[in-house]
């Protein structure tokens, strides 16, 4: 198996992370990539192109929502918000993503 | 659960395509500048921050392509793709468009304006309730199979022991003159029993229906129909309960029908059928027919076999009345519409073969579009299009030219309907009206869509078939190939054979128009006015009155200058009016108990004959003179005179109507004449003067020295002069009276032949096309034959001879199947057999004329082939 670059996100996983990112703010989606860098500790790169995809399909499920805002800098940015059933998926995924973590870690434990 | 916005943003994304386009393109842009500030930040150049920031966003198109996957409106962006190409490639080639949608307007129209007759006269619902469960019951002799009218006691039988029925009514046919409040008018009617519109199904929308105590008391009450109370009541309310005046005597009314109810055919007025002298007799048979219901469960057939074993029980029992006779079962749509359904079906079927071929030269030309764009679909294949994808776009293509044509044939239909409108005139009954309902805009979308799938399959799938390699290698002169042109043969031989199935379709329904025209009728039916007149039984009590009134109005009329002569009897021919009377002959035996014979029987005025151009054979007409005495004297016809007296002198033997009456010399013999149903033999006949009952309705015959027609306000000024609550009736010239007979055949004759010219035409004309086209692959090839020493005439012949086969092989094909189907033509047939000789001798050489002509044209141009032209065009 080819070493991949550890920091590569798995596509699951990424709309985990998007939907946390905005659980605290509205966010566009240069901040989020920032955002799940910084909270990383770096340790997570976004690549940064397949973050639009992603966005777009959890709007499409109706977990955020995209508005056109003034930015910071005062141009048109798209801000995505956390929708009442995002939050609900979030908690879901989370308690999901913890479970899936430490049955991994009950395998490799005993092994 | 539902999530509303993310259907709400797909739908954005396939209304508003592009303002999300350029949403994702301003997001994008957003996200790489500011990785490039903040790159920049960090201390690099410009430039080198920019290329850091793409490098980290990755593939910009693959996301792109990510993002509009994702939106779910992919399949409507090909669909937008591929509909602007082929609108743009059909603005670049207008000949084949406009060419193709006409058409294409032609054939879906055709189909959607017979379907809309169809709609109305099969498929609508009639306004009765469930009319389909109704049935109209007539009695019928089983040997000789005429009189369709019952007796009230046979009615009674039925009513009681047929037990399929829910419930059986009785009818019959009444006309009446409505005077006061304005001009007195005629109207058709009913008297009818008090079951009748329980099992109609319809209430009176005003006041109540008829009561058997009514009917039984005889009372003089009266329903409305709502034309007629709309139209001469002005729709008041307070109608009911008053007095108008029918047939000279005060009727109350006791209601008012819904609008479109009419009943039998175009009756609108309906009284209790009140009972009367004859009424108990079982063999007198004059009553219109009962209508029943069937009941729950029961099947027509059922219903049917328990009419005839009734009736068999009913003439076993009374012998005398009833041997032979049995009930007839028609459902009400029948009645009502008699041959023209079938007509109708075979519009219908013969409009579906025309598209067809319609649909065969449109593949056709898909088909030579498909084989020139090979290398164009070769390169998108190689550049990654899937097959599922190119067909796609195919049949994209004949979708946009069949909903073009369909749009188009949508006009073409209205139209369509307008002149079938026309052509059925006031031959249907006016709740009948045939329109575009929006039943039939959906009938021509469905069609148009199945036009799409049948033209654009077979090019689609074909054109798509494409070995890459080889149609790029081959430098663009692309032919369709053997296996294409077999299959562009076979559709032209399906065009073919359709086109000969039409022909013979036409040609028999065009032998027997001709037989209907040219039937010996035995009288001259131009220059001839018929008005029928009924005297009211109130003021014309007096049988000498009704004898002047006769008088009067002949004397009146003959003394214009427009009348060359006037005479009247009951009924002229074909006028609907036929009374079947049994008689006696002095001498012969007496018949049995219910075989005796029956003849037509007419009191008549002396002048009758004469107007009618009626040679009188042997003896004397009937004459003014018998009018004292007149159940002296007897006129018979030659069918009776051969009946009875063959080889004999008819005149001054004795003829009776019945045992009680006196014996009556005959005195002539008119030659025979038709009367009832124009394509009948000629029947005996029997005639006396009118003065034998002094009839209170006659029908009048005007010979007039021009146009007939022409003679009616005058005929109109005439009678109101005598008497203006006496109006004429069913006023009509005989050819009018005659065309009205035979419509049901001319349209259909005149329908079917349009569109067996125009298949004809398209079928030729796709055979030109194959022919050309194959000409035309074929250049390089004539080329090198006749450059080799080939002799043109032996190109011509090959030529011919291609296009030659294809139409033997469709005419043969067409003749078989015409000759096996010909048999659904029977009932509009008349002096022709449905495998008529003629008809399937001269549609087969009219074909092949037209196919040899077809292809000698492009035989010529390929005998012509310049080898020098041919062989440096590559």
């Amino acid at each position: 198996m080819a070493h991949q670059s550890a920091s590569d996100i798995l596509r699951g996983t990424l709309d985990l992370l998007v939907l946390k990112t905005l659980a605290l703010e509205a966010m566009h989606g240069w901040g989020i990539s920032q955002r799940i860098q910084q909270m990383s500790a770096g340790a997570l790169e976004v690549n940064q192109g397949s973050l639009y995809p992603a966005l777009q399909r959890l709007e499409h499920q109706g977990l955020i929502r995209g508005e056109w805002q003034a930015s910071e800098n005062n141009r048109r940015a798209k801000y995505y918000r956390l929708t009442p059933v995002g939050r609900r998926a979030l908690n879901e995924e989370t308690d999901n993503w913890r479970e899936h973590v430490r049955a991994v870690e009950l395998v490799l434990g005993t092994a | 659960m539902t999530n509303l916005y993310g259907l709400y943003l797909k739908v954005r994304a396939v209304l508003s395509r592009r303002s999300v386009e350029q949403e994702m393109e301003e997001e994008l842009r957003h996200h790489l500048d500011l990785e490039t500030q903040k790159n920049m930040q960090r201390g690099l150049p410009a430039d080198a921050a920019r290329r850091k920031a793409l490098v980290a966003f990755g593939s910009m198109d693959m996301n792109r392509e990510a993002m509009r996957d994702g939106r779910g409106s992919r399949w409507f962006d090909d669909a937008g793709t591929d509909i602007r190409y082929t609108l743009r490639w059909l603005r670049r080639s207008p000949a084949f468009t406009v060419v193709a949608v006409l058409t294409l307007a032609l054939g879906i129209g055709a189909l959607t304006a017979i379907f809309a007759v169809v709609n109305t006269v099969l498929l609508e619902p009639l306004p009765y309730a469930e009319s389909d469960r109704l049935a109209v019951i007539y009695g019928r002799h089983v040997e000789h199979g005429d009189g369709n009218n019952i007796s009230y006691p046979d009615y009674e039988s039925w009513q009681e022991r047929v037990k399929s029925f829910s419930s059986l009514g009785i009818f019959q046919w009444e006309s009446h003159t409505i005077s006061g409040d304005g001009a007195a008018e005629r109207l058709a009617g009913a008297d009818v029993s008090s079951e009748l519109f329980p099992i109609l199904g319809v209430e009176p929308m005003l006041g109540r229906s008829i009561t058997k105590e009514e009917q039984r008391q005889r009372q003089r009450v009266a329903i409305l129909g709502y034309g007629l109370w709309q139209r001469r009541y002005a729709g008041e309310r307070s109608i009911l309960g008053r007095a108008i005046q029918v047939n000279g005597e005060p009727h109350t009314v006791i209601g008012v029908m819904p609008p479109r109810f009419q009943f039998p055919y175009r009756g609108e007025i309906w009284r209790p059928l009140a009972p009367e002298p004859g009424f108990e007799r079982r063999s007198s048979r004059y009553l219109a027919g009962a209508v029943g219901r069937l009941g729950d469960g029961v099947t027509r057939e059922q219903a049917e076999a328990e009419l005839t074993r009734v009736s068999e029980a009913m003439a076993r029992e009374f012998p005398e009345a009833n041997r032979g006779w049995s009930g007839q079962y028609v459902t009400i749509r029948e009645d009502l519409f008699g041959p023209l359904r079938q007509a109708i079906v075979v519009l219908f079927i013969a409009a579906g073969l025309v598209l067809l071929i319609v649909c065969g030269n449109l593949a056709n030309l898909l088909l030579v579009r498909g084989a020139a764009r090979q290398r164009e679909i070769a390169l998108r294949a190689a550049i990654g299009a899937g097959r599922g994808r190119l067909v796609r776009q195919f049949l994209t293509e004949s979708f946009v030219l069949s909903f073009l044509g369909g749009a188009a044939g949508v006009l073409v239909a209205l139209w369509g309907v307008r002149i079938l409108r026309t052509m059925a005139g006031d031959q249907l009954p006016a709740f009948v009206e045939i329109r575009a309902q929006p039943s039939v805009y959906a009938f021509a979308f469905g069609v148009a869509t199945v036009v799409a799938a049948l033209t654009g399959l077979l090019p689609a799938l074909r054109g798509t078939r494409v070995q890459s390699q080889t149609a790029l290698k081959s430098g663009g002169r692309m032919t369709v190939g053997v296996s294409g042109s077999r299959l562009r043969g076979a559709l032209i031989v399906s065009e073919v054979a359709i086109a000969v199935i039409l022909l013979a379709g036409s040609m028999l329904l065009m032998k027997t128009m001709s037989a209907l025209n040219s039937v010996d009728l035995g009288f001259e039916p131009r220059n001839l006015l018929t008005a029928r007149y009924a005297l009211p039984a109130t003021t014309y009590e007096d049988r000498a009155r009704r004898q002047v009134f006769l008088n009067s109005i002949e004397e009146s009329l003959r003394s214009d200058p427009a009348v060359v002569s006037v005479g009247a009897a009951q009924g002229t021919p074909f006028g609907g009016w036929n009374v079947g009377m049994n008689y006696q002959v002095q001498g012969e035996a007496l018949p049995k108990p219910g075989e005796e014979p029956s003849t037509h029987f007419q009191m008549i005025s002396p002048s009758y004959f004469k107007a009618m151009n009626i040679p009188i054979v042997r003896g004397r007409g009937i004459e003014a003179s018998d009018a004292s005495g007149a159940m002296n004297s007897a006129v018979v016809n030659e069918a009776f005179a051969r009946r009875h007296f063959a080889g004999q002198d008819p005149i001054g033997k004795h003829v009776r109507l019945g045992p009680d009456d006196p014996w009556a010399t005959v005195v002539g013999v008119v030659a025979d004449f038709r009367h009832f149903v124009i394509t009948d033999a000629m029947t005996p006949a029997l005639y006396f003067h009118h003065a034998l009952w002094s009839p209170g309705q006659m029908t009048l015959a005007i010979r007039t020295r021009g146009n007939a027609s022409d003679a009616i306000p005058m005929l109109q000024r005439k009678l109101a002069e005598l008497d203006r609550d006496v109006p004429a009736f069913r006023v009509e010239s005989m050819e009018t009276v005659i065309a009205r007979r035979t419509w049901v055949q001319r349209i259909a004759r005149d329908i079917l032949g349009a569109f067996a010219a125009v298949a004809a035409l398209l079928a030729v004309i796709g055979l030109y096309g194959v022919i050309s086209y194959s000409v035309a692959q074929q250049k390089h090839e004539f080329g090198i034959r006749i450059a080799l020493g080939a002799s043109p005439n032996g190109l011509l012949k090959r030529v011919i001879g291609q296009g030659l086969v294809l139409a033997l092989l469709g005419i043969a094909i067409g003749w078989f199947v015409a000759f096996l189907s010909a048999k659904t033509l029977t009932e509009l047939l008349f002096q022709v057999q449905p495998a008529d000789l003629a008809t399937f001798v001269i549609v087969p050489l009219v074909v092949m004329g037209m196919a040899a002509l077809a292809s000698s044209m492009p035989a010529l141009k390929a005998a012509g082939t310049d080898p020098m032209l041919a062989l440096r065009s590559d």
